[in-house]
């Protein structure tokens, strides 16, 4: 189930806040967790069985590594490594193991049998978020969690399942036993989920339908123009999209009474790669740095060192997008930036004049999307030759002037949007009204209303993140 | 030493973040009373008018219209709930999703989840308002196309013209030219251009071209030479001015069939087609069509739907003259339905949405028109067609004993049997092109008797 759809906001969600709402405090987990399960089976009826498995089997090794680290640091150890090859193994299987194949049967000189998995919903995420508790627990950051149903709770909740933020553990344990509730709180999350809401339908699954029109003509007869305005669409599309979805993720937790921490923040207006990489799935980046960066050494080692941890970090971060090349290249081409802004780049940057900082920014993340939204390599590499005027294309065609011109005011909108300065157009405009209030309950129930237009009548509602 | 540095780092990092939960976890048994006091629903309210005290106006305004936001989901929920379900959908012309089914095997496939989600979605309440919402915010913001509908000038609405669907397309193709080398009928091929196309300079600004001229090129360098391939992009273009296109259907009008029909009439082997002078019924003025509802745009203006009489008809019709008689007798006959009727049109078809369904009350799989006719030609005449066919076949009528119609797209027959046993000497294919190109039942019908045979 996706948050931007109908029966989700008409059906499970009302279902769900009544009975969880009117549960007593010792039933709210349970409730949690049963409709979580729900929420998860009802896009994978089977894989919910391997979900289920993961909780059980974290949840005891999560108890195993706490007694032996009583007995000694070797004995936990061994413990958790076996988890985390457990974890990282089924992962691996169902994400990685069809493009390991592929791959190595072109040069191996025997054939590994082929297995057709289907990638199962949320999986990168959640085997991300046990791995933070296993791996905290050992480091002894974490208490560990002995009631499986707030455990649970932990790795299956609804809100964050299938496309984060990655909550890890310790941020969390406090609220699994006991969380506010409040009206305040309830509202507040409710309008951020309204935000997010808007962000993914109005923005990304319109500009979004932009993208997919340009790319589905054949490469060769594109226009400059229509290449330029495609890159320009999946830019805004993948960060309304996920950034919307992160919104809503965090205004449903605050309706259950969760804090998230936040899972963006603005990366469009970012004047370096560093700097757009702390703004840009923040969620993910902590995780990297947390459970890989710093425990190889992070940045406090030799250079060389330092070099091999950011490519290893970055290959990782790319593969875990996707199992194709392109992700992995994406991952890489980061790396390098990342390392020759640390090294050299950024004291020049910054010196220089603050729209040359933006512009390299935003140039860098949008070729970075080009390799990212492309089906292969030799793809990205035709279209990135089509924008830079290689080849014999022409420079503006109708394609392109159609759907520039017809959505210019929604591009508009959503540079706006970007930044914080559409947001705090929309805080002034209620706070500085002589009807904050009125003005308020307009401005979002139209945002909303309109949002549930388009989910009606829904023709085109793709869900970017499947794939992770 | 490395490792103990690390150690340090990495609990200077976690400083950094500023863990809230440390002082909870931690702190004293106060402090995780009053937090278990306040948790949930059971605080006293003293406390909720304290919190209520320190919110800023902004935070009122948000804190109260997210209220609302989920009260308004919990009425539409329940109006949907309550709501009765409709089996039909008049606007957008289909059967509406009903209640999915439960079962151990529907919900291991998913099949429960997405009944489920598009039974939500069909019986939505007031459907038709949140689609017309939606386009209207469309156009708001400049955009001039939704779900593939552009909206033109002059109050045209336009299907953007569709890509060949390739792989039916060759095997559609090959099975016609089969067709045409294993047999001497006399086949005829007529792939109308569709309003996108013909009207062109009606499309919005930029709206990118449509290819169709140069599929329709392609189509006939591929046909057969043992088939007469009809083009009628010019004899409809020269009329680009007049009424022969719906404004808001993807249907021609029958002006448009009659423009067409003037100009197949020579290749058709009819010599003389401005002999019969044709008297125009408007028989409805308030048509809004498939472009319409799918799209949801306003309208500048609905359409008139035309119905041409032979003048001599026309005028014994007026007269009321009892001995009157129509300058054709025919029969129609719906054969899989069993019906029999001595109307080409179906005026009940005026009070539903799908007024284009007057002609011959819509697409049928196989319709039989036996008419008193004597030409002499040897054999009845077999249109494969879709639905630009039924305003163009009332043209052909007084040139033919019998005429039946197979719409592909309906008719699971055998079509070589009924081309024995009706002896049938001439097949006219008669499709938009939209239709055409997409089409994914013709090869199907056109093979289907011949493993048996």
């Amino acid at each position: 189930m996706v948050f931007s759809s109908i029966i989700f906001i008409f059906a499970f969600l009302p279902i769900t806040l009544l009975l969880y709402y009117a549960a007593p405090e010792v039933l709210k987990n349970p409730v949690l967790l049963l409709f979580s399960l729900i929420f998860y089976a009802w896009g994978e009826p089977v894989y919910v069985v391997l979900m289920i498995f993961s909780i059980l089997f974290n949840y005891v090794m999560g108890l195993d590594i706490e007694e032996r680290l009583k007995i000694g640091k070797k004995s936990a150890k061994r413990s958790l490594i076996f988890t985390i090859v457990v974890d990282i193994g089924l992962l691996g299987f169902f994400k990685y193991y069809g493009f390991f194949t592929e791959n190595l049967n072109q040069i191996l000189p025997f054939d590994l049998p082929v297995v057709d998995v289907t990638l199962p919903v949320g999986i990168s995420f959640y085997t991300f978020q046990t791995l933070s508790y296993v791996i905290d627990i050992y480091r002894g950051e974490t208490k560990v969690q002995r009631n499986l149903i707030a455990f649970g709770c932990y790795v299956t909740m609804f809100p964050q399942l299938i496309a984060g933020p990655i909550v890890q553990y310790k941020d969390i344990d406090e609220q699994l036993r006991n969380r506010r509730l409040s009206v305040g709180k309830a509202g507040e999350g409710a309008v951020q989920f309204i935000r997010g809401l808007t962000k993914k339908v109005i923005f990304a699954n319109n500009i979004g339908a932009v993208f997919t029109t340009l790319t589905a003509q054949d490469i060769s007869e594109m226009s400059v123009l229509s290449a330029w305005v495609a890159c320009i669409a999946y830019t805004f599309q993948i960060y309304f999209d996920f950034g919307g979805y992160s919104d809503m993720a965090i205004g449903l937790g605050k309706m259950l009474g969760f804090e998230f921490k936040a899972n963006f923040d603005h990366p469009y207006i970012s004047t370096s790669i560093t700097e757009f990489w702390r703004r840009w799935h923040i969620s993910l980046g902590t995780w990297f740095r947390d459970y890989i960066y710093i425990p190889l050494g992070g940045s406090y080692v030799k250079p060389a060192k330092h070099i091999r941890n950011m490519f290893v970090v970055w290959l990782f971060t790319g593969l875990w997008h996707g199992a194709d090349w392109n992700f992995a290249f994406w991952g890489l081409y980061y790396g390098v930036l990342l390392t020759l802004e640390k090294y050299f780049l950024l004291r020049y940057l910054e010196k220089s004049p603050k729209f040359l900082q933006h512009i390299y920014t935003m140039g860098i993340v949008m070729i970075g999307w080009v390799f990212f939204s492309s089906p292969s390599l030799g793809n990205a590499a035709s279209l990135l030759g089509v924008m830079f005027g290689f080849g014999d294309h022409s420079l503006i065609d109708d394609m392109g002037l159609y759907y520039l011109t017809s959505n210019l005011l929604l591009i508009g909108i959503m540079v706006l949007a970007s930044g914080p300065a559409l947001h705090n157009l929309l805080n002034r405009l209620i706070s500085l009204s002589k009807a904050p209030k009125a003005t308020a309950v307009v401005c979002y129930t139209l945002m909303f209303v309109l949002c549930v237009a388009f989910l009606v009548n829904e023709t085109y509602n793709p869900f970017l993140y499947f794939r992770f | 030493m490395l490792h103990k540095f690390m150690k340090i780092r990495r609990k200077a990092v976690r400083k950094e973040e500023g863990q809230t939960s440390k002082n909870a976890r931690f702190g004293n048994d106060n402090k995780i009373k009053n937090t278990l006091q306040r948790s949930g629903l059971g605080r006293s309210s003293d406390e909720y008018q304290e919190e209520k005290k320190a919110w800023t106006p902004l935070q009122k305004g948000e804190i109260l219209a997210g209220m609302i936001a989920v009260v308004l989901i919990f009425a539409i929920t329940l109006t949907n709930l309550f709501l009765p379900d409709k089996e039909f959908s008049e606007k957008e012309n289909r059967m509406l999703a009903g209640k999915p089914e439960l079962s151990v095997s529907s919900l291991l496939d998913g099949r429960f989840m997405k009944h489920s989600e598009s039974y939500l979605a069909d019986q939505f309440m007031f459907r038709d308002f949140w689609i017309s919402l939606r386009s209207r915010f469309q156009l708001l913001m400049g955009s001039s196309d939704s779900n593939g509908i552009y909206r033109g000038q002059r109050g045209y609405l336009f299907q953007g013209t569709s890509k060949p669907d390739q792989e039916h397309l060759k095997a559609n193709v090959e099975a016609i030219n089969k067709l045409a080398e294993n047999t001497d009928l006399r086949i005829f091929m007529m792939v109308v251009p569709t309003a996108a196309n013909v009207l062109e300079d009606y499309m919005p600004k930029f709206a990118p071209k449509s290819e169709q001229n140069e599929d329709l090129k392609k189509l006939k360098k591929d046909i057969s030479p043992n088939i007469n391939v009809i083009e009628s992009y010019d004899a409809l273009k020269k009329y680009e001015n007049e009424y022969i296109y719906y404004y808001t259907d993807h249907h021609w009008t029958t002006k448009g069939a009659y423009y067409a029909f003037l100009n197949a009439a020579p290749v058709l082997g009819i010599s003389n087609p401005k002999e019969i002078k044709y008297s125009r019924y408007a028989v409805t003025d308030s048509f809004a069509g498939t472009l319409a509802s799918k799209s949801g745009f306003p309208l500048k203006t609905k359409d008139t739907i035309e119905v041409w009489v032979p003048e001599e008809d026309a005028k014994g019709m007026e007269a009321k003259d009892a001995s009157y008689k129509p300058s054709v007798n025919y029969v129609v006959e719906y054969v899989q339905e069993d019906k029999k009727s001595i109307n080409i049109y179906d005026s009940e078809k005026l009070k539903s949405a799908d007024k284009y369904a007057v002609f011959f009350g819509g697409n049928y799989p196989l319709i039989k028109i036996t008419t008193d006719n004597d030409t002499g030609k040897d054999g009845p005449l077999l249109i494969l067609k879709d639905s630009y066919a039924n305003c163009f076949v009332p043209f052909l009528l007084p040139y033919y004993d019998e005429i039946i119609m197979v719409d592909p797209r309906y008719y699971y027959g055998d079509l070589s049997e009924l081309i024995k046993t009706e002896k049938i000497s001439q097949i006219l294919f008669l499709y938009n092109a939209d239709t055409f190109f997409e089409d994914t039942s013709l090869a199907d019908v056109l093979t289907a008797g011949q493993q048996t045979e």
